[in-house]
């Protein structure tokens, strides 16, 4: 039973992971029909700006972290102000290719800033490295850091989204955006603060995952895939959906090693996907009037 | 009709003479030599003009390898200086670099200097044919010396193999490259992964003191044929009779904690794994966190100091089996291997496995070009290569035979383990 809760909290782990970088996909798309590819590298090199000013910057690690935020906060700003709002009323294909190139030049931004070698973002009192044992399960502070920080972060988002005059202008947006200008609403605040938020998401995961997964050139890039595939599993259009896949693909993802034929077990959470986007196309959490509206 | 007709045979006549033109100056190395021997032996005697044209009938003419002229021998390098890899091409192109800068400044090789030319393919094989290409094609090389990577190598041989250039001293460890019917000009001083297993297991079941309690060895693999070679070779060795199966990961896999806590359930001691040092590195910090408690082995990738600073104190005990000593190891190789390095400006952290592995090649084709001397083509360097004997890299590697079916010059094993933090030497194989 031990080993079964262990397997679970492993999943939970991943869960986490996806669900944010997913959030953080539903979040633009869901107001914008945006879909950002440069999601995992913007996560990626707000994990790195972080080091670079705990370590190089001296900077205590709490205050890297916030100065690291607020600057990717401000140069996305500026990112969706000179190449996304250009082409705001452009066809799809022009903002997924500019957010392809977006990807392209911060990786090389990354290398030539941070170098090729792998480094390790460590936590004051090194806490990643203790773990403590609850019921013969073992579990580690840093994972327990992480769980509640994305509580805390999914709880501020959601306040932001349902319960703020920014939140209404998105869902407004994202219901009906003629009518939403038609309100008064401006397109350019909502677009600019929805990046913004989205972003921002995105580099907490890089700053918190980058403990576990060691800070390379690329080391978001494979959470931005399967955070894509738990928005996906959402719906797209369900932010808590988003969440709800990505928890959800990292549990998949943990039992199928264990319980899967071995030549099956990378393949079978990739096939549970498929016959659940078989069997509801809008994914799980997404209600029928909020799929025809996409 | 007719007059494009006319116009296509007059354009095709110019490109004739061009190439014509063009395969002239190319065959530069014997034409222009034969061309001067014989305007000098004109001023000669004819006694010595009969004896000497007796002497070029006897011998027959030397032809000189792509890349090769009388002043310069062109060598190329595919490695990824961009991109996940970008640490090891990096350290792996300063001890190119090194070798060159020595060869070079010591007055070259038979009146030849080195040169140069590296291409960056981001660990992409489609890059590495595209480099390839550009190598064969626009700088014309003799050999493509030093690349990283199986899957980047296996791509690009063919065309190499086409052209007749050399493949020399990559780190790749695919076993399809190691058969040199296919592949007669690729020498390589890294086994391949099959053999690096075996390798491994037959140290630990014939060597190693494991205790008093049977050992469980399992082998954590990534899921593909080179994985799977590798877990056949931990069961083909010694070790294989303590084999307590194998776990695979993905390539798009972020963790690899349920494939551990497998191990966990199966009461795993040795965990056998082939990846580089960050992902050895991720292992060992999740085989703490899931309480796995078991000893880790890798293979050259993870010898580095990189590994230590991910991981500090975990680190400690992990295991290596290596073709190269520790760094740390006190032999005249590693002395100069250093002076040679920050010569050409690299740091202490370059100081790693890609970077004395292709130290080492550049040591071995030093050799064979020397003694090959002046008629250097890709069979007299193959034929050189094959003639060493027991060839002393000065301790950083098994004194170097090549095999003639494989073309691996290193059949040893070294043991080397994390030593109070740092990466030691524990047993010369």
């Amino acid at each position: 039973m031990t080993q079964f809760i262990q397997l679970l909290w492993s999943g939970i782990l991943n869960g986490l992971l996806y669900a944010m970088i997913g959030l953080s996909l539903v979040l633009i798309f869901k107001t914008a029909r945006i879909l950002n590819f440069a999601a995992g590298t913007m996560a990626g090199f707000t994990g790195w700006f972080a080091w670079w000013w705990a370590t190089k910057g001296g900077v205590p690690f709490l205050l890297a972290i916030l100065v690291a935020i607020v600057m990717v906060a401000v140069a996305t700003l500026l990112i969706e102000r000179l190449t996304i709002r250009p082409l705001i009323n452009e066809n799809f294909l022009s903002i997924v290719t500019i957010t392809l190139g977006l990807e392209i030049l911060i990786a090389n931004l990354s290398i030539r800033f941070f170098g090729g070698r792998a480094e390790s973002l460590r936590i004051p009192g090194d806490i990643q490295f203790k773990n403590f044992e609850i019921g013969g399960v073992r579990f580690n502070w840093w994972h327990i850091v992480i769980l509640i920080s994305t509580f805390i972060i999914l709880a501020i988002v959601g306040y932001i989204v349902n319960r703020t005059e920014l939140g209404l202008a998105m869902r407004a947006f994202a219901e009906d955006k003629d009518a939403a200008r038609l309100m008064g609403i401006k397109e350019s605040t909502v677009s600019q603060w929805t990046w913004t938020l989205s972003v921002t998401v995105g580099g907490l995961a890089g700053i918190l995952f980058a403990p576990v997964l060691f800070l390379q050139q690329d080391y978001m890039n494979i959470p931005f895939i399967k955070g894509f595939v738990a928005a996906i599993l959402g719906g797209f259009t369900s932010l808590s959906g988003g969440v709800l896949g990505g928890l959800l693909l990292g549990e998949l993802e943990a039992l199928a090693v264990k319980y899967a034929p071995r030549q099956a077990a990378a393949a079978l959470p990739v096939l549970i996907v498929f016959f659940i986007l078989l069997v509801r196309p809008r994914g799980l959490f997404t209600r029928a009037k909020a799929h025809e509206r996409v | 009709m007719r007059k494009n007709a006319l116009k296509l045979l007059a354009l095709l006549a110019v490109f004739s003479f061009i190439a014509v033109g063009c395969g002239d100056d190319d065959d530069s190395g014997s034409a222009s030599s034969s061309e001067e021997s014989s305007s000098s032996e004109e001023a000669s005697s004819s006694e010595e003009s009969s004896s000497s044209e007796e002497a070029a009938a006897a011998e027959p003419a030397c032809e000189l390898g792509p890349g090769v002229s009388d002043t310069e021998i062109k060598l190329g390098s595919s490695l990824p200086l961009t991109g996940n890899l970008a640490a090891l091409g990096v350290q792996a192109e300063f001890a190119l670099n090194a070798t060159i800068k020595r060869i070079n400044d010591g007055g070259g090789i038979a009146g030849r200097t080195l040169s140069l030319t590296v291409q960056d393919d981001e660990f992409n094989p489609e890059k590495t044919v595209a480099n390839a290409q550009y190598f064969i094609d626009q700088v014309g090389v003799f050999g493509v010396w030093g690349s990283i990577g199986s899957a980047p190598t296996v791509a690009a041989i063919p065309l190499h193999d086409e052209a007749g250039v050399m493949t020399l001293f990559t780190w790749s460890q695919d076993t399809s490259l190691f058969d040199r019917a296919a592949h007669p000009y690729f020498f390589s001083l890294n086994p391949s992964g099959y053999k690096q297993a075996v390798a491994f297991s037959n140290y630990f079941g014939n060597k190693y003191d494991y205790g008093s309690e049977t050992p469980v060895v399992a082998g954590l693999v990534l899921s593909s044929p080179d994985g799977e070679e590798a877990a056949q070779g931990v069961r083909d060795g010694a070790a294989g009779a303590f084999e307590g199966g194998t776990q695979t990961w993905e390539r798009d896999a972020a963790t690899y904690q349920p494939q551990l806590l497998a191990m966990k359930d199966a009461g795993v001691t040795d965990v056998y794994t082939v990846v580089g040092d960050t992902q050895f590195a991720q292992i060992i910090q999740e085989m703490d966190q899931v309480g796995l408690e078991a000893r880790v082995w890798g293979t050259n990738a993870v010898v580095t100091s990189n590994l230590i600073d991910l991981v500090g104190e975990l680190a400690e005990g992990a295991l290596a089996v290596t073709v190269m000593t520790g760094l740390s190891a006190d032999v005249p190789g590693l002395v100069q291997f250093r002076e040679e390095m920050a010569a050409v400006g690299a740091s202490e952290g370059d100081l790693s496995s890609a970077s004395m592995l292709a130290y080492a090649g550049g040591l071995v084709l030093e050799q064979g070009l020397r003694d090959v001397g002046d008629c250097l083509n890709a069979d007299a360097l193959t034929a050189a290569l094959l003639a060493l004997e027991d060839f002393s890299t000065g301790g950083i590697m098994a004194p170097i035979n090549f095999d003639p079916d494989t073309g691996l010059g290193n059949q040893g094993a070294i043991i080397q383990e994390v030593v109070n933090g740092a990466w030691t030497t524990v047993d010369e194989g």
